[in-house]
């Protein structure tokens, strides 16, 4: 007995280790790049939604004036890329249900599908293979219950007003400036050096123009990987004489086989697609790494780790109820909760879900989903 | 100053003075108030205001304690009148054992404790909780952080320019401070400014000394009848002055 309490000693000591290693990334990183930590506003504003009351949120570069427009119910534009190289999946999703909150309090939304993006990187072969995944993606917008009045999709490719105001707003930077931010590995090519340089930027920009509605306040939620694009955008709002874009950080969703590493299509096991049938959704999440010890006895005796576990996240990110998160974390830390038993809760929340979101997806027909694409001709610059 | 204007002040003043005894005569407070300008009158203050400014002039330290006591709005101000009004403050409070006021002036107390210890003397400070302005909502917290961190100052109803924020006695009419109570920010957190809170407790306290119910009384921060707090500051506060 004595041994086995040494091994659950050992192991929960790991598992701390992992914790204190997830949370001293991610809060260095907000250190060292003039981020500023959202748990403030998190304070005010967390009886709105779950995004705000669960902390989910963790920094923001100049959120004060989305919280005026939020606070007078005035809307504002949230802009938010996908890159379009695989399925959607729980990631993805967790996003979406963010920008879907914010547009409950009033933000028109922007999403760009940077197909462009994927394939200069070479995770697609070409263009339209992006594009066929973005088109792929809307009708589960639809499902989610976003309004097209106020939700707009543009595939980049397809949007050729864009790459005319990216060589406007690309001409405001240097190479050298964006070596520093990027790296060269990721400026190694022109296509590279124009897709980073000016069209990212150009899209988020764009929606300052009088076609828009003019100078305003732009928010764009990202993870910390894209916090220099924003950095970018900033500089040259700036430069052009508008207002830079504010920002909120959104930590990534738990690669579902590794916590230190991102839910993500790429990694084998580590995605659940939106797509995916029960039979795997349940293969999965048996497989899932977790926050709880591996024994039963060392499970009660020293509890769970809710913030390492991509099992139990997955309900923190995608659940709303909050008392019944807020109960289960605590019987899932305490011990009371067994590992079983939080499986099971997530695949069967997972399987409603997906199947309710698949069926939805079917029903709209095109009509309904071209209206979600974005039409604006830009005549500005 | 013209004429006009000087008599309209001393009007106002006359006025506040009357409002100020009506206070403590209906709430039965023992309060002995005084005039800032007989204050400045009177010789041990004549003498503690000398001996402090020389404190002041000689020791670096007293300056940067005063400065933290400033919004910094107006350290600029401050700062051109050499710290006059600290240095007023401390000499005040050196004539007294205790002084009540809002967190900030710890280190007004500070500089006080320092002379005080040297004349081998001690002196207690209470600080009450901070007011908030009421009619604004959230962001307003968070766009103006100063005034989350150090609230307004309770007497002064023109602190910060937020006049129309608050309820000035005599002043607000029930119409304006019902839409300021509908349109304040009102929060279950703790630790996050309640200014509705803050006026729910006036009005039951008020309660309190008028039904002569000494209970120490205990306050739900984050579950009060909001409904409740006009007709209880008319009934007991509005209505007796």
């Amino acid at each position: 007995m004595k041994k086995s309490t040494d091994l659950s000693e050992y192991e929960y000591s790991e598992k701390l280790k992992i914790k204190a290693k997830l949370e001293k990334d991610t809060s260095k990183k907000i250190d060292g790049k003039s981020l500023k930590s959202f748990d403030k506003i998190n304070k005010y504003m967390k009886s709105i939604n779950y995004f705000f009351s669960r902390g989910i949120i963790n920094a923001h570069l100049d959120f004060e004036p989305i919280a005026q427009k939020i606070a007078n119910k005035k809307s504002f534009y949230i802009i938010s890329g996908r890159n379009p190289s695989g399925s959607l999946h729980l990631g993805h999703l967790a996003l979406f249900k963010l920008l879907l909150e914010f547009q409950k309090l009033g933000a028109n939304i922007i999403i760009p599908f940077t197909n462009d993006e994927s394939y200069i990187d070479g995770k697609t072969k070409d263009f339209e293979t992006g594009k066929n995944i973005a088109m792929q993606t809307i009708p589960f917008l639809a499902a989610l219950g976003f309004n097209p009045n106020k939700t707009k999709v543009l595939i980049h490719t397809d949007y050729i007003d864009l790459y005319r105001i990216a060589m406007y707003f690309g001409n405001f930077i240097n190479i050298n400036q964006l070596n520093s931010l990027f790296g060269q590995e990721s400026t190694n090519t022109p296509s590279k050096i124009f897709y980073r340089g000016a069209l990212q930027l150009a899209s988020i920009l764009m929606l300052q123009l009088k076609e828009f509605g003019g100078k305003q306040n732009v928010l764009v939620p990202v993870s910390l990987d894209q916090h220099p694009y924003i950095l970018l955008a900033r500089d040259v709002a700036k430069k052009s004489n508008l207002i830079p874009p504010s920002e909120i950080v959104i930590p990534f969703l738990l690669g579902n086989k590794n916590p230190l590493e991102k839910m993500s299509s790429s990694i084998e096991g580590s995605a659940i697609r939106i797509t995916d049938s029960p039979d795997k959704i349940r293969k999965l999440i048996n497989q899932s790494y977790t926050g709880s010890l591996s024994t039963l006895d060392g499970h009660k005796l020293y509890g769970a780790i809710p913030e390492i576990c991509p099992v139990f996240q997955i309900l923190r990110y995608l659940h709303e109820d909050d008392d019944y998160i807020s109960n289960l974390q605590s019987e899932y830390r305490e011990g009371l909760l067994l590992t079983s038993e939080l499986k099971s809760i997530v695949t069967k929340f997972l399987i409603r879900m997906t199947t309710d979101l698949q069926s939805k997806a079917e029903e709209f027909d095109k009509k309904y989903i071209e209206m979600f694409l974005l039409k604006t001709l830009i005549s500005s610059k | 100053m013209d004429a006009d204007k000087q008599r309209r002040i001393a009007q106002k003043i006359e006025n506040n003075i009357d409002l100020i005894d009506k206070i403590i005569s209906t709430f039965k407070l023992n309060i002995n108030p005084k005039l800032m300008s007989n204050i400045l009158r009177e010789d041990n203050y004549i003498k503690n205001f000398e001996q402090i400014t020389d404190l002041y002039r000689r020791n670096k330290s007293s300056k940067e304690l005063f400065m933290k006591t400033i919004l910094k709005n107006r350290l600029k101000q401050e700062e051109a009148t050499d710290f006059l009004y600290s240095r007023e403050e401390v000499a005040i409070i050196l004539s007294y054992d205790y002084k009540v006021g809002p967190p900030r002036e710890k280190f007004y107390d500070q500089v006080a404790l320092k002379y005080k210890r040297y004349k081998n003397e001690t002196f207690g400070g209470i600080y009450v909780k901070p007011t908030y302005p009421l009619g604004v909502n959230f962001d307003f917290f968070i766009t103006n952080p100063e005034i989350e961190k150090y609230g307004l100052t309770p007497y002064k109803s023109g602190s910060n320019k937020l006049q129309s924020n608050r309820i000035i006695l005599q002043n607000s009419h029930n119409q304006t401070i019902n839409k300021l109570i509908e349109n304040s920010y009102h929060s279950n957190e703790v630790s996050l400014p309640n200014p509705l809170l803050d006026l729910y407790i006036i009005a039951d306290l008020a309660k309190r000394i008028v039904t002569s119910d000494y209970d120490f009384p205990v306050y739900n921060f984050s579950n009060f009848d909001v409904g409740n707090i006009l007709p209880s500051l008319n009934k007991y506060i509005f209505s007796k002055l």
